[in-house]
């Protein structure tokens, strides 16, 4: 096994693969990108300069590959199937989320509905616990641009949450995965 | 008791709260993945660095499209003054009449000869992108070409404004660059205008028969679009698409779509073709049976069985058009269709070669 491989899946294995999932939303999909980003990573280890931590090197790579799958996604293929799928994504939740509170499961069901820069940041600020400027390091964003795409992801969030409480969220059984 | 509002402070404890979801494989599955995946994919790597370097390389600006015309235009061979007559079978005594062909040609959706220039546009409602060709002659500048056509455009229930002010340019090796100001309609459209715009992009450099696209905001490369983040480079997929027909608005004229989707075989395609629903509807009536497909040196031999029923002239030659544009796609050079008891219908002879279009469109639609 590969050397680098193996250190940087002992190290960062688990927050690279969160990362995803909470970006996409599916656990097979994570997995797929979870791998281009060790291909990108491996192919490109030796011109790590340090200039950032390992960590928020990898999670920009990360965060390419990301964006890249959502791009794709946004193909008018996706995009038809994506509208027959709509009443799949509202019913399943992952295991991990279906066990949890209402509270818990609502916010997820929310993030889906922040644009790709809200998410990124409120994933890598709150899910991952980066600080702002490691969230800035990681985006390639100025610190002001991070704090201002968490305020308006909070507000949507919050928004999001009190119409879907308000609509009757708390009587929905949502069956898991 | 449950909650119906919450605070700042409250919406972060929640997402703190975000389980952790772990990767469920094993490091030695992974690694195993990651070794049988690493190989295929280094080729497709070399093409963002090739990208790069053909940007620094003389660019030609491109105003006309790379198609070339077709010179075997065998359709030609038509004669206005022919007629098809209906079949009789299954279909209704007010229809069942020897009808001119005379009157399908204006409603052709193909342009069968000479050069075009291939926009892929959205429709007003934004759900999908038609290719529509202007017959060109001479090389006329593409966003004059566009300028020109932009009030039919709006007309047929597309939407111009994303290619307006873009530029385009291609190197040698079809590796095309896209200019566009920082002021562009796209920056600030939503995420489905960054679609919409992407998807026109796409449609427009795949008919100039680019594989990759740059892009420049100014003088810088790149775009920054809020909703999809930073683009330097999209690669042009392959694909293979069917053909539908499409109205992009209520009562606009029918055009055709392709496909969003590609299809392995052209029996795929072709079955697509004729049980698509949704916003498109089937090109190919269910009154018509396929028996056949054959290849033949690049030659397409389409047999219909005896029992099918052709319908009006004017979708029954929408059916043969999107049967030759998907032909196109599968990289055929002419179809022959045979069988059906038909001897032509419109222009279309039956047991001749006919040499695929040229462009999907053409404007002016009828």
């Amino acid at each position: 096994m590969d050397s680098v491989f193996d250190e940087l899946y002992e190290k960062y294995h688990q927050d690279l693969f969160q990362f995803l999932f909470y970006m996409v939303r599916n656990r097979e999909q994570a997995e797929d990108l979870v791998q281009e980003v060790y291909i990108k990573v491996l192919r490109s280890y030796d011109r790590f300069e340090g200039r950032s931590s390992e960590k928020t090197w990898l999670l920009s790579i990360a965060k390419h590959v990301a964006i890249d799958f959502f791009r794709k996604q946004r193909s008018f293929r996706a995009k038809l199937m994506n509208a027959w799928k709509v009443q799949d994504d509202k019913a399943l939740l992952p295991e991990e989320i279906a066990v949890q509170r209402e509270e818990i499961q609502l916010m997820y069901r929310c993030l889906g509905n922040c644009t790709i820069d809200q998410r990124l940041v409120v994933v890598l600020r709150f899910i991952q616990g980066l600080s702002v400027a490691e969230t800035a390091e990681t985006l390639g964003w100025t610190e002001s641009k991070v704090k201002t795409t968490q305020h308006r992801a909070l507000k949507r969030l919050k928004q999001q949450m009190e119409e879907a409480a308000k609509g009757g969220w708390h009587h929905e059984k949502i069956p898991m995965e | 008791m449950r909650k119906f509002q919450w605070n700042e402070e409250e919406m972060e404890s929640l997402l703190k709260q975000m389980p952790p979801v772990k990767d469920r494989r094993s490091k030695a599955a992974i690694y195993e993945q990651l070794a049988h995946a690493k190989q295929p994919k280094r080729r497709g790597r070399i093409v963002p660095a090739v990208v790069s370097v053909a940007a620094a390389c003389l660019f030609v600006l491109i105003g006309v499209s790379l198609y070339p015309s077709s010179p075997t235009n065998e359709s030609k061979k038509a004669k206005p003054e022919m007629s098809m007559t209906m079949q009789a079978k299954e279909v209704a005594p007010n229809e069942n009449r020897t009808m001119q062909a005379d009157e399908a040609p204006s409603f052709s959706r193909v342009l069968m000869s000479g050069n075009a220039v291939v926009f892929g546009l959205p429709d007003a409602s934004a759900q999908t992108v038609i290719p529509i060709s202007i017959a060109v002659e001479g090389q006329t500048p593409l966003n004059e070409q566009l300028e020109a056509a932009k009030a039919e455009l709006v007309n047929l229930g597309l939407d111009a404004k994303w290619l307006e002010g873009v530029t385009f340019m291609a190197s040698r090796n079809n590796e095309w660059t896209v200019h566009l100001s920082g002021t562009h309609p796209v920056f600030s459209s939503g995420s489905t205008g960054e679609e919409m715009f992407l998807a026109s992009i796409e449609e427009t450099v795949r008919w100039m028969g680019g594989t990759s696209v740059q892009f420049f905001t100014d003088a810088k490369k790149g775009i920054d679009l809020p909703n999809t983040g930073h683009l330097e480079t999209i690669t042009i997929a392959k694909k293979q698409r069917a053909y539908y027909l499409y109205a992009p608005k209520e009562g606009a004229p029918t055009l055709l779509a392709p496909s969003p989707q590609s299809f392995a075989t052209i029996e795929k395609a072709f079955e697509s073709m004729q049980a698509v629903s949704g916003m498109f509807r089937p090109s190919i009536a269910k009154e018509v049976h396929i028996a056949s497909v054959q290849s033949q040196h690049g030659d397409l031999v389409v047999q219909f069985t005896a029992d099918s029923s052709f319908a009006d002239s004017v979708s029954s030659q929408w059916m043969l058009e999107a049967i030759l544009l998907t032909a196109k796609e599968f990289h055929f050079r002419s179809v022959t269709f045979t069988g059906g008891n038909v001897g032509n219908i419109g222009p279309y002879r039956w047991n001749e070669k006919i040499a695929v279009p040229v462009a999907p469109n053409p404007l002016p639609v009828h």
